[in-house]
């Protein structure tokens, strides 16, 4: 049979235990186009990109390279094949050069009496870098450099490797905007050149801005294939839900509650400078700012869990009366849904009904845990959650991230709090569980919960906040009402825009 | 979704199932040697015998609970049998000084007490690694072992061998005091609140300190038990051995602990383990020692290959970890 596309990948099916990651998926690229892959969380495209790089060995399914029949099945047939996958977070060392990061796969290239030739490599890998036009002094430790110019050391990688398939796994989700630029910019650089890119995302205005064609995927199957000019969003999205998925968004008439958490000239050095702030009961408060503004180390050092130099908090008890109260008691009081479930939220290799009850011991133990109690709360939140799993026995970590993410929640919530700290609600979150979350969030204000948010994506600070503090190096800047809460308004603010200065 | 469901449940029996078998396996490794033992010297396994390979094993058993309470938190203490020496030292030269049992036991449990909350103190609060916090625990606590008893043997008065080291009808007194810790032990760490922290700590410590769990008090406590099991170890040793002297550890007591703990289910990435498996890893080491003693190889060979047998141990608990996350 003839083949048609330079590069196909034909009936892959990839079985996971409990999961049919990939069924029956053919995808085929041609040269000097970008093929966008959308889906939600566990749609599979994870999956086919790591069969691609290797990383993973498909079950089934044959790939054809320029109408040849190749196998993958490590990262060494993948190199063969000339395949390079960027990742989502870079894979950099950091107290390497950038240099010796660039060809961390060629060392033995640039080794002479084994001793490495320094001199070749930073010529060469500065020539490298300035072909995707980074800017980045490739004498440096990578450590001082910032996430986008990671990406940019792997992207030389991919150059250095000859890469006809370059991959991008969700490449922006941690960029800030002029790296964004810069990045579709040498994504388009690389389709000139008759590259083959292939690009993952959430994000569905990146997909209708840098690709040509576009796979949808849904439940390890590939359920649409659109041409980029002949598709509307309205489309894809339905394509990536299987069905019409509403936005949720925050409606309630601003009224001011009677404040339940004030904040002091809370200071820890050196990210987090004289904060001052209060929250009110039924308020969903948003901290608005850029990647590294210090929105995270605010609320950890608000629970001390990094130590603050000196600040007050103040709660209201139950008496009704504002109390000074410690960070640890604080925590203990309220919910706290960290950043990175992976690094501190879950516990993955405990079931699903030990990391329900695990912030509130207290309420099922009576000197021995209630273990029968335990299960049943861990049902009851499990079904209140909509959490898919098949019992409450199950690891955390064979569950999506979506469904990982309820978990956290329902840890929470099942605290009663009063106020809610939730980082990045809806990070690596499908569409589907991410209205869900937002639904529950704005449930919770409403019965009276004050919800602190802090979310990297705009429209959830548009569609839920009432109000929303700008943090800026580490202190807050502006506050925005509800009234006053627009996109424009809320980028200018987080950048600075008015005092002409960028971070 | 029911197929989903129904896999993702054979899921889970499948890797609960891969332990079991990593358990299992170590456990029929025991059992291998002990059928050795039996071999090489028939009428090893009289009654009489059992019990006392139980009472030799009590102390590292003893130990090796203590272990594991800290190697499920994520932590380690290899101050442990040096902590047991030096605190059976002191002990016996306050009741050689003052003839009172009490004021005895007291002292042990003080120095025990003491050791254990300093490692507590320099692993949660000062942020020192484990390994090298208990190290330097060891260290101390042995030259001040050394200092104490100028390297002689000291006795321990009758009574104190008459209440510790004796049979009380059928059952040693050693061994009632091990099933004790054990029962005891076990019910913390699985049934309590407690126990559910520590478990936290170790399968992973931020996620615990997000949570509410404070972490650092429950790392000194759990340091804390390992030192008071040090002491308990050393009442029941001093007491069968009737004296206290540098030899209540040898160099390698204190692998044996952490063997013991590892062959028992636990693991050197912390989250997981059981104190009742401390004992089943403690008789297993203690039996591997016998045996080769019984083949009449000398202390010096014996230390090379409980040497080579250990990085088989923990070996095993990497693949055995590297299983439980697949």
């Amino acid at each position: 049979m003839e083949r048609r596309s330079y590069f196909e990948a034909v009936n892959l099916h990839k079985y996971f235990p409990g999961v049919h990651a990939l069924n029956d998926v053919t995808i085929t690229a041609d040269k000097g186009s970008v093929l966008g892959i959308i889906g939600i969380n566990g749609a599979g495209k994870s999956t086919f990109m790591n069969a691609l790089a290797g990383e993973l060995a498909i079950d089934s399914g044959e790939y054809y390279i320029g109408g040849e029949k190749t196998e993958i099945r490590n990262q060494k047939d993948s190199e063969k094949n000339r395949i390079a996958l960027i990742h989502q977070e870079a894979v950099v060392f950091k107290d390497l050069t950038v240099a010796e990061n660039v060809f961390i796969y060629n060392l033995k290239d640039y080794t002479k009496a084994g001793r490495l030739q320094y001199k070749k490599m930073y010529e060469d890998a500065s020539r490298y870098l300035s072909m995707i036009g980074a800017q980045v002094n490739p004498r440096e430790l990578a450590k001082n450099i910032t996430v986008g110019e990671k990406q940019m050391i792997e992207i030389a990688r991919a150059l250095v490797r000859d890469a006809e398939i370059v991959l991008f796994d969700e490449p922006t989700s941690s960029l800030s905007l002029e790296e964004k630029e810069n990045l579709f910019r040498i994504i388009h650089q690389l389709k000139e050149q008759q590259k083959i890119v292939m690009y993952i995302t959430h994000f569905l205005d990146e997909v209708l801005k840098i690709c040509d064609r576009t796979v949808v995927m849904r439940d390890g199957e590939v359920t649409g294939d659109f041409r980029i000019r002949e598709v509307s969003t309205r489309e894809l999205i339905t394509g990536i839900a299987g069905h019409e998925v509403e936005t949720v968004v925050n409606q309630g008439e601003e009224n001011e509650g009677e404040e339940v958490l004030k904040i002091e000239n809370l200071n820890c050095y050196p990210a987090v400078k004289n904060i001052n702030f209060s929250v009110h009961k039924g308020e969903i408060l948003g901290l608005w700012g850029l990647l590294g503004s210090g929105r995270t180390e605010i609320i950890r050092s608000i629970f001390a869990l990094d130590k603050p130099d000196s600040g007050a908090i103040y709660k209201r008890n139950k008496e009704g009366k504002m109390l000074k109260i410690s960070g640890h008691k604080l925590l203990e009081e309220c919910a706290y849904v960290t950043e990175d479930r992976h690094y501190d939220g879950l516990f993955m290799a405990m079931p699903i009904w030990k990391n329900i009850t695990m912030a509130n011991i207290r309420n099922f133990s009576n000197g021995m845990m209630d273990v029968q109690k335990e299960h049943e709360y861990s049902i009851k939140m499990i079904e209140e959650m909509q959490i898919k799993t098949p019992d409450e026995n199950v690891l955390v970590e064979t569950l999506s991230g979506g469904n990982q993410q309820k978990v956290i929640m329902a840890r929470c919530i099942g605290k009663n709090p009063d106020v809610f700290f939730i980082d990045e609600p809806t990070r690596g979150v499908d569409v589907n569980a991410k209205s869900f979350i937002h639904r529950k969030i704005l449930e919770l204000a409403r019965q009276g919960c004050a919800v602190v948010m802090v979310s990297s994506e705009i429209e959830e600070n548009l569609n839920l906040c009432d109000r929303v503090l700008i943090v800026r190096n580490g202190t807050i800047t502006d506050e925005v009402r509800k009234t006053d809460i627009s996109k424009q308004n809320l980028m200018d603010l987080c950048l600075g825009i008015k005092e002409g200065q960028n971070e | 979704m029911s197929i989903q469901r129904y896999c993702a449940k054979k899921k889970n029996a499948f890797m609960n199932r891969r332990d079991k078998t990593f358990i299992l396996a170590s456990l029929a490794a025991g059992a291998a040697l002990l059928l050795a033992i039996a071999f090489a010297k028939p009428g090893f396994y009289a009654a009489k015998n059992i019990s006392s390979i139980l009472i030799q094993c009590s102390a590292v058993a003893i130990m090796a609970a203590g272990q594991i309470y800290v190697m499920v938190s994520g932590g380690i203490d290899l101050s442990i049998p040096s902590v047991m020496m030096l605190s059976g030292c002191i002990g016996a030269l306050v009741m050689r000084q003052t003839n009172n049992i009490l004021l005895g036991i007291l002292s042990i449990m003080a120095v025990a007490v003491l050791a254990g909350l300093f490692n507590g103190f320099s692993v949660a609060k000062l942020k020192i690694n484990a390994f090298v916090a208990t190290m330097i625990t060891m260290l101390v606590a042995n030259g001040l072992s050394l200092k104490v008893t100028k390297s002689s043997s000291i006795p321990v008065p009758q009574e104190f061998t008459g209440l510790f080291g004796k049979y009380y009808g059928p059952v040693h007194a050693n061994i009632a005091v091990m099933i004790l810790c054990l029962i005891v032990l076990q019910f913390v760490l699985t049934k309590t609140g407690f126990g559910r922290c520590i478990y936290a700590i170790g399968t992973n410590e931020k996620s615990a300190q997000a949570c509410g769990i404070r972490t650092d008090k429950v790392k000194i406590q759990v340091f804390l038990i390992s030192g008071i099991l040090s002491g308990i170890a050393a009442i029941v040793l001093t007491a069968r051995i009737a004296s206290s002297s540098l030899s209540l550890a040898s160099d390698s007591t204190s692998l044996d602990v952490i063997a013991a703990a590892i062959v028992g289910g636990a693991s050197i990435k912390g989250g997981v383990g059981t104190a009742v498996g401390a004992f089943a890893g403690a008789f297993i080491i203690n039996g591997l020692s016998n045996l080769l003693v019984l083949f009449g190889i000398d202390y010096y060979s014996i230390q090379i290959i409980k040497g080579m047998v250990f990085i088989f141990i923990t070996y095993f608990d990497t693949i055995r970890a590297k299983a439980r996350r697949a």
